[in-house]
C-alpha cells in the first residue's frame, strides 16, 4: 500500500498539537512588557532570596560617623539617618514585599479556591450557609480590620511573656521581624474575593456535559473536583491572584508606613519611606533607593498580571 | 426602591454592632491603657484607679458596650476622649472630619475628570499612539503608591521649584454646609498636591476601567442601531455608549472609597494634614478607647453608605437593573 499514503501523509502540512498551557506561554513571550516585567520580578525575588550574599552591609548595623552619608564609592544608595547602608536595607526590603506577595497570594488561593469549589458544587443548603458567611465578612471594612488585628498582635508581642501556643507563636513571630502577624492579618480576609470568583467559575462549569460524563461513568466528588474541575477554573484564579499581588505589596507598605508593619530594625520599604520622608527637605537621597523599588516592583506585577491575563484569554488571539 | 434602602441599612446594622463591639473587646484585651503615659512620668496607681472609675473602665466589658451604644443612641454621643483632656470625641471628630472629607472628594472628583475622558479617548482611538501611551501611563500611575508620590510632589513642586506650599491645609472655618471651605488662594495651593497624590492612583484605575468597558460596549448592537437611526457620533457615544459602559466603573468606586480612605492616613501624614486619619492611627497607639471606637465607626458607616450608593447608582445608569 505504502507510496500513496505516505505521499498523502507528507502532503497535508503537520498541524503541531499545542497544549492551551504553551499557547499561552507563547503569547505571553510575544509580549514585551511582560517580558521584561517578568525578568524584573525575578531579579527581585532573587535579591530577596540572596539578600546574605549580595548587600554590601549588614541591614541593621550603624555607622553613626556616616549619618545621612550621600551616595559614593562607600555607600552606593548612601546612609539613612542613623548611617545604615541604604542599597543592603533595600535588598533586604525585598524579602519582606516578596515574602507578603508570596504568603498572602498563596493563602487566598488555597482557602479561596477551596472555599469557592466546595459552596458551588455542592449547592444548596451548604451553598447558602457558605455564602452568607461571605456576605457578612464582605460588609467588613477589611482594611479596618487588618489594623486593628495588627495593634492587637503588636501590644500582645510587646508583652512578650506568655506561654503555650500563643508564646510560641509570639517567639516565631519575633523571629521573623514581626511578619507572621502580617501575615496572618492579611490572610484571614483576602482570600474572600477569590472565594466568590472560584464559586461563580464553578457554577458555570458544573452544568457542562463532561461533568454530566464523568458522573455517568461514577467518577466520585473527589475525583470529580480535582481532576476535572480544578483544572479547568485554576487558569482564571490565577490570573486574578496575580493581578491582586501589587495590592498585597502595597497594604504591608502602608502598614509599615503608619507603624504597624514589620518591628525595626527589620528593614521594610514602607518603613524606609517613612523615615525618610521625614528628612525629605535636606537629605532627600535616602528616598531614591526604597521609592525606585517600590513602585517598579509593583509596576512589573502588573504588567506580569496583565500579560498573563491577556496571555490566558483565548478570545484575544487567533 | 425606598424600601430596598431601608432594609439594606437595617441589614448593615448587625455589622456595625458586631464590629464596634470587636473593637471595644480588642482594644481592652490589648495589654496597657491609657493612663499609663509610656515613656512619661507614670501616674500613681491610686489615681490610675479613680480615673479608671470616672470613666467605667473597671466595669465588664459587656457593661461598658452597653454604656457607650445607649449614649450613642440616646444622645449621639462617642464618648470623651481619655487622653486629649476634656474634650470629647464628637468635638475631635468634627473638627478633623470634614478637612478628610475635602480631601478626599477633591481627589475623587480630580480621579474621576481625568480618568474617564483618558480612559474614553484611549477606546474610541483604540491601538493608537493615544491609546498606548493613556494605557501605559494608567498603569504607571496605578502602581505608584502615595508614601512614594507624595514626598516626590513636594521636592519637585514645594522644595525645588517653590510654587506651592510644602505642607499643611488652607481652609478657613466656618465651613459652609459643615465641610465646603471658603475658595480661597490660600486653600487650592495648599490642597494641590495632597489632592494629585491622593488623586493620580484613582483616576489611573478609573481610565483603564473605562476604556475596557467602552471597548466592549461599542460593539454592542444597540450602538450601531443608535448609528444607523442617524444619531451624531458625539449623542452615540455619550448618551448610549459612555452611560452604560461606567456601570463597571461605579462597582470600582466603592473599593475605591476604602483606598481614599487609606489613602488619606498616608497623605495626612506626609502633608501634616489635621484630618482625621492621624487621629485613628494615634489613637490606637494611646489606647484613648473611645476614640478609636468612634473613629473605626465613622469609617465603616461611610464605606456601608458608599456601596450602598454604588448599588443605587447601578439601577439609574442601567434600567435593567431593579431593586425590590
Amino acid at each position: 500500500m505504502a507510496a500513496g499514503e505516505v505521499a498523502l501523509r507528507l502532503a497535508i502540512p503537520q498541524r503541531r498539537e499545542r497544549s492551551p498551557w504553551a499557547m499561552a506561554l507563547r503569547q505571553l513571550l510575544r509580549n514585551r512588557l511582560a517580558v521584561v516585567s517578568a525578568i524584573f520580578v525575578t531579579l527581585v525575588i532573587g535579591g530577596a532570596i540572596f539578600a546574605d550574599l549580595i548587600s554590601p552591609y549588614d541591614f541593621a548595623t550603624n555607622h553613626l560617623k556616616d549619618n545621612y552619608a550621600l551616595p559614593g564609592s562607600t555607600y552606593l544608595m548612601g546612609a539613612d539617618a542613623l548611617g545604615r547602608d541604604i542599597l543592603s536595607r533595600t535588598i533586604y526590603g525585598a524579602r519582606v514585599s516578596i515574602a507578603v506577595a508570596v504568603v498572602a497570594a498563596t493563602v487566598s488561593l488555597v482557602v479561596g479556591i477551596t472555599y469557592g469549589l466546595v459552596s458551588g458544587y455542592f449547592g444548596g443548603r451548604i451553598d447558602d450557609i457558605m455564602m452568607r458567611i461571605v456576605d457578612f465578612l464582605y460588609g467588613l471594612p477589611i482594611l479596618i480590620v487588618i489594623i486593628l488585628m495588627q495593634v492587637y498582635f503588636k501590644a500582645l508581642s510587646r508583652r512578650g511573656s506568655a506561654v503555650g501556643l500563643v508564646g510560641l507563636i509570639i517567639g516565631a513571630n519575633k523571629a521573623m521581624g514581626g511578619l507572621l502577624f502580617i501575615f496572618i492579618a492579611m490572610g484571614l480576609l483576602n482570600w474572600i474575593g477569590m472565594a466568590r470568583i472560584t464559586r461563580g467559575q464553578v457554577l458555570s462549569y458544573k452544568e457542562k456535559e463532561f461533568i454530566e460524563a464523568a458522573h455517568m461513568v461514577g467518577a466520585n466528588n473527589v475525583r470529580i473536583i480535582f481532576r476535572h474541575l480544578l483544572p479547568n477554573i485554576l487558569g482564571p484564579c490565577i490570573v486574578q491572584e496575580t493581578l491582586s499581588i501589587p495590592a498585597y505589596i502595597l497594604t504591608e507598605a502602608f502598614l509599615s508606613f503608619i507603624g504597624l508593619g514589620v518591628d525595626p530594625p527589620t528593614p521594610s520599604w514602607g518603613i524606609m519611606l517613612q523615615e525618610g520622608y521625614q528628612a525629605l527637605r535636606s537629605y532627600s537621597h535616602v528616598l531614591v533607593a526604597p521609592s525606585m523599588a517600590l513602585t517598579l516592583t509593583v509596576l512589573a506585577f502588573n504588567f506580569l498580571g496583565d500579560g498573563l491575563r491577556d496571555a490566558l484569554d483565548p478570545r484575544l488571539y487567533e | 426602591m425606598t424600601r430596598y434602602i431601608v432594609r439594606r441599612l437595617l441589614f448593615s446594622i448587625p455589622v456595625f454592632v458586631a464590629l464596634t463591639f470587636a473593637t471595644f473587646a480588642l482594644m481592652r484585651a490589648i495589654p496597657g491603657g491609657p493612663f499609663d503615659f509610656a515613656g512619661e512620668r507614670g501616674l500613681p496607681a491610686s489615681i490610675v484607679q479613680n480615673m479608671e472609675r470616672k470613666y467605667h473602665l473597671d466595669e465588664p466589658i459587656w457593661k461598658q458596650y452597653g454604656r457607650w451604644l445607649w449614649d450613642l443612641v440616646a444622645h449621639a454621643d462617642l464618648g470623651p476622649s481619655l487622653r486629649q483632656r476634656g474634650r470629647s470625641v464628637n468635638d475631635i471628630v468634627g473638627e478633623s472630619f470634614p478637612i478628610s472629607i475635602q480631601l478626599g472628594l477633591m481627589a475623587l472628583a480630580l480621579a474621576l475628570l481625568i480618568g474617564i475622558p483618558a480612559g474614553t479617548l484611549a477606546a474610541l482611538k483604540q491601538n493608537s499612539i493615544v491609546d498606548y501611551s493613556s494605557t501605559f501611563m494608567a498603569i504607571v500611575g496605578v502602581s505608584i503608591p502615595n508614601m512614594v508620590l507624595g514626598p516626590l510632589l513636594i521636592w519637585i513642586f514645594a522644595l525645588g521649584l517653590n510654587w506651592l506650599p510644602v505642607s499643611l491645609w488652607g481652609a478657613e472655618r466656618p465651613f459652609l454646609l459643615g465641610f465646603l471651605p471658603k475658595p480661597t488662594l490660600k486653600f487650592f495651593s495648599h490642597a494641590v498636591l495632597p489632592v494629585f497624590t491622593l488623586g493620580t492612583g484613582l483616576s489611573a484605575s478609573i481610565a483603564r476601567l473605562t476604556r475596557a468597558s467602552l471597548l466592549q460596549v461599542i460593539r454592542e448592537d444597540y450602538i450601531r442601531t443608535a448609528r444607523a437611526k442617524g444619531l451624531g457620533e458625539w449623542i452615540v457615544i455619550i448618551r448610549h455608549a459612555l452611560k452604560n459602559s461606567l456601570i463597571p466603573v461605579v462597582t470600582i468606586l466603592g473599593p475605591m472609597f476604602a483606598a481614599i480612605v487609606t489613602g488619606t492616613f498616608v497623605v495626612e501624614q506626609i502633608f501634616g494634614i489635621p484630618g482625621m486619619g492621624k487621629h485613628f492611627v494615634t489613637s490606637i497607639g494611646n489606647r484613648d478607647y473611645p476614640l478609636i471606637v468612634g473613629v473605626t465607626l465613622i469609617y465603616a458607616v461611610l464605606l456601608v453608605i458608599a456601596n450602598l450608593m454604588v448599588d443605587m447608582t447601578y439601577a439609574w445608569l442601567d434600567p435593567r437593573v431593579r431593586y425590590q
